[in-house]
C-alpha cells in the first residue's frame, strides 16, 4: 500500500509532507494527484489557448481606426464620381450649399428606402423652411451600371432636379464609407448597413447626423421658424 | 473538480476562439479587417399539426449563426457560416431538445473575374433563387420560414440545400443585362434519417451530383431587375436504414425560377419538375412537381405585407420522396407581414394553411412569429 503512495507521490514535483502523506487513503491521494495533474494541464492549456488566441488576433491584418471625418466633406474628398447618366462629378460642385448626404444600393428594399423617405419628407420640410438644398445618394455598391438610378428614380418617383445619384470605384466608395462613418458589411449578395443621414452644411461641415435614434428630427423646423418666406432664396441653414 | 476545470477551459477555448475572430465588434466596425458577423432568431409557433416533425406549439429558439466573409487577397476569399440550432426536424417522438451546431457553409474561392470564381467547399446549391438568396440569417428573408420544399435539409426540404464540391459562377454583361451562370459538381447526397445528408466526409457512395443554373438579369427599360433562369440537378441518391441500402434513385431535375422587383414590388417563383427513377430496376420514372410563387410590397421601407403559395405534388412510388421526412405532397397558402422595427431588428408574422391529405397526411393551419436580429 505505501509502495502505490510513494509511486503516486514520485510524480509529482511539489512532494508534501511525509506525515501528511501517510495519513492518506491510496484512493484519497490518487485523486489528489489526478487533481493536480489535471489542474496544471488544465492552467498550461488555458494558457497555449490565450496565447493563441492573442496570437492570432495580433497576426490579423491590420484594423485601422477610422479616419479623422475631414471636416470640410465637399471640398477635402479628391475623389471622382460617376452621376446617373455617366458624367464624372466631385462632390465639391456643391461647395456653398447645404446637402443632404446618404448612401444607399438601388436594389436594396428596405434600409435605404426608409432613408430615401426620409429625405422625402426633409426635403418638404427644407421646402417649407424656404431653404434651398442638394440631396446626394452615393451608392454602397460600385458594381452598377451607368443608367441603373435613372430607372430607380423613375420607379420611385424621385425626379427633382436637386437630388443627385453617385457611383464611384471601389476604393472610393470604400474609402468615403470608411471616413464619413458609413459601415456596411456584405452577406453574399446583400449589402448590409445601417439608417445614416448627413446634413453638411455650406462651409462643408457636418452641421447634424440622423441616426437611427434621431431619425424623426426634422433639421429645418427651426429654418422655418426663423426664415421669412419672402426671402427663401437667401435663407441658409 | 475535475468537471469545473473542464468548465473553465472550455470557456478559455471559447474566448480564445472570439478573442482571435472577433477581434473588432459591429459598433466599432470598419470595413476593413476580420469582423464576426451574425444572425438570430426566436419565435413562436402554433400549429394545429398533430406530431409535427417540426416540434410542438410554443415559443422556439430559431438561428444564432455566425458569419465570416474575410477577402485574404484581392483574388482569393473565404467565406463561413456556423449555425447553432434547436429546432431540426425529426421523426415524431424523438426529438432530444438538444442544440445541433453545422458548419453550414465553409468555402473557399479563387475570383478570376466578374466573369468566373470558383469555390470549393460546402456552398449553398445554386438552384432556383430562394436557396442562394437567403442563406441562414433569418432577418434577411421576408418570411419566417422558408417555402416548405426549399427548406435546409435537416427542416424537411427536399432538395439538396448544401453541396460539397465545386462551384464555378460569374456573369457576362450581354445585350441590356447580362447573363448568370453557374456550373457545380460535388458528393452525391444520401437519406439518413429521413433527411438528406451531403457526406462532409466524403463521398462514400462514389456518386457525384452535378448541376447548372443559367439565367438573364434585365437591367434597365420596363423589365429592370427581373431576373429569370433554368436550373437542372442530376445524382443517385441511396436511402439507408441502420447502414443497409434500401433504395437507390437516379433523381433528375429541371425547372425555372424568377425574381423581380419592379419599385417597391417583389416577385418571385420556382419550379421544379422531378423525373426520378430506382436505380437498379427497369421501372418507368416517377414524375413529381413543386413549385411556389410569392409577392410582397414594401411600404416606407419598413412594413412588407406579403402572400404566398405553395404546391407540390411528389410520387410516393419514388424511392426519393418516400423516405425524405418532408416528401409528403402539400398545398400551402400563406399570408403574413414583416416590420423592420430598426434597421437591425425585424418582426415578422405570417400563417397559413397547410394540406397534406393527398399523401395521407393532415390538414392543419400553422401561426408563426419571429423576433430576428443580424448583428
Amino acid at each position: 500500500m505505501n509502495t502505490v503512495n510513494q509511486d503516486i507521490i514520485a510524480l509529482d514535483t511539489k512532494r508534501p509532507p511525509a506525515a501528511f502523506v501517510s495519513t492518506r487513503t491510496p484512493r484519497a491521494a490518487m485523486r489528489a494527484a489526478m487533481v493536480r495533474s489535471a489542474t496544471a494541464a488544465g492552467v498550461r492549456l488555458m494558457l497555449v489557448l490565450l496565447c493563441l488566441g492573442l496570437c492570432s488576433a495580433l497576426c490579423q491584418p491590420a484594423v485601422y481606426a477610422a479616419a479623422p471625418v475631414p471636416a470640410d466633406v465637399l471640398n477635402e474628398w479628391p475623389y471622382d464620381w460617376q452621376d446617373e447618366h455617366g458624367a464624372v462629378t466631385q462632390l465639391s460642385q456643391w461647395r456653398g450649399k447645404t446637402v443632404l448626404l446618404t448612401m444607399a444600393y438601388p436594389t436594396c428594399r428596405e434600409t435605404c428606402s426608409y432613408a430615401l423617405h426620409r429625405l422625402e419628407e426633409l426635403q418638404q420640410s427644407a421646402d417649407r423652411a424656404g431653404t434651398p438644398i442638394e440631396v446626394v445618394v452615393i451608392s454602397y455598391d460600385p458594381k452598377i451600371r451607368s443608367g441603373t438610378w435613372s430607372i430607380y428614380r423613375r420607379h420611385h418617383h424621385l425626379d427633382r432636379t436637386n437630388w443627385h445619384f453617385l457611383t464611384g470605384s471601389a476604393a472610393s466608395t470604400q474609402q468615403f464609407a470608411k471616413a464619413l462613418q458609413f459601415p456596411y458589411w456584405r452577406y453574399d449578395e446583400h449589402l448590409v448597413h445601417d439608417f445614416k443621414i448627413l446634413l453638411i452644411g455650406p462651409d462643408g461641415q457636418i452641421a447634424e447626423t440622423l441616426t437611427w435614434a434621431t431619425r424623426n428630427n426634422d433639421l429645418f423646423a427651426a429654418a422655418a421658424v426663423s426664415c421669412p418666406s419672402s426671402d427663401a432664396r437667401g435663407c441658409k441653414l | 473538480m475535475l468537471a469545473d476545470w473542464n468548465i473553465k477551459i472550455r470557456r478559455a477555448a471559447v474566448l480564445s476562439l472570439f478573442g482571435s475572430l472577433g477581434i473588432q465588434t459591429p459598433a466599432t466596425a470598419d470595413i476593413e479587417g476580420l469582423t464576426v458577423h451574425g444572425f438570430a432568431d426566436v419565435y413562436y409557433t402554433s400549429t394545429g399539426q398533430q406530431n409535427s416533425p417540426s416540434g410542438n406549439s410554443g415559443f422556439k429558439l430559431g438561428n444564432l449563426d455566425l458569419y465570416l466573409a474575410p477577402s485574404l487577397t484581392d483574388h482569393i476569399r473565404a467565406l463561413m457560416e456556423d449555425v447553432v440550432e434547436f429546432d431540426d426536424w425529426t421523426a415524431p417522438g424523438t426529438y432530444n431538445g438538444q442544440p445541433s451546431i453545422d458548419i453550414e457553409r465553409l468555402q473557399i474561392g479563387y475570383i478570376v473575374s466578374d466573369e468566373l470564381t470558383v469555390w470549393m467547399g460546402r456552398f449553398h446549391t445554386p438552384y432556383g433563387y430562394w436557396n442562394t438568396a437567403y442563406h441562414h440569417g433569418a432577418e434577411l428573408q421576408p418570411t419566417v420560414m422558408r417555402p416548405q420544399f426549399v427548406a435546409f435539409e435537416d427542416h424537411g426540404g427536399v432538395l439538396p440545400a448544401h453541396m460539397d464540391g465545386l462551384w464555378a459562377t460569374g456573369h457576362d454583361d450581354v445585350g441590356p443585362g447580362r447573363i448568370t451562370y453557374d456550373a457545380y459538381l460535388g458528393n452525391g447526397q444520401r437519406i439518413l434519417d429521413g433527411a438528406l445528408d451531403m457526406q462532409n466526409e466524403g463521398n462514400a457512395d462514389a456518386h457525384t451530383a452535378l448541376g447548372t443554373r443559367l439565367g438573364y438579369e434585365f437591367r434597365g427599360g420596363a423589365l429592370d431587375s427581373l431576373w429569370l433562369g433554368v436550373h437542372a440537378l442530376e445524382e443517385q441518391v441511396d436511402n439507408f436504414v441502420s447502414g443497409v441500402i434500401t433504395a437507390r434513385t437516379d433523381v433528375k431535375l429541371f425547372g425555372g425560377f424568377l425574381h423581380w422587383t419592379p419599385g417597391d414590388w417583389e416577385l418571385m417563383g420556382e419550379y421544379y419538375d422531378f423525373d426520378n427513377r430506382a436505380h437498379d430496376a427497369l421501372s418507368p420514372s416517377h414524375s413529381s412537381t413543386a413549385w411556389y410563387a410569392e409577392a410582397d410590397y414594401t411600404f416606407y421601407g419598413r412594413i412588407t405585407p406579403l402572400a404566398r403559395v405553395e404546391r407540390d405534388s411528389l410520387s410516393q412510388h419514388d424511392g426519393y420522396f418516400q423516405y425524405l421526412l418532408g416528401g409528403q405532397s402539400y398545398t400551402r397558402n400563406l399570408i403574413g407581414v414583416r416590420y423592420d422595427l430598426t434597421p437591425q431588428t425585424a418582426l415578422k408574422f405570417d400563417a397559413n394553411h397547410t394540406d397534406a391529405t393527398r399523401n395521407g397526411g393532415q390538414a392543419y393551419n400553422e401561426m408563426h412569429f419571429q423576433v430576428a436580429v443580424r448583428f
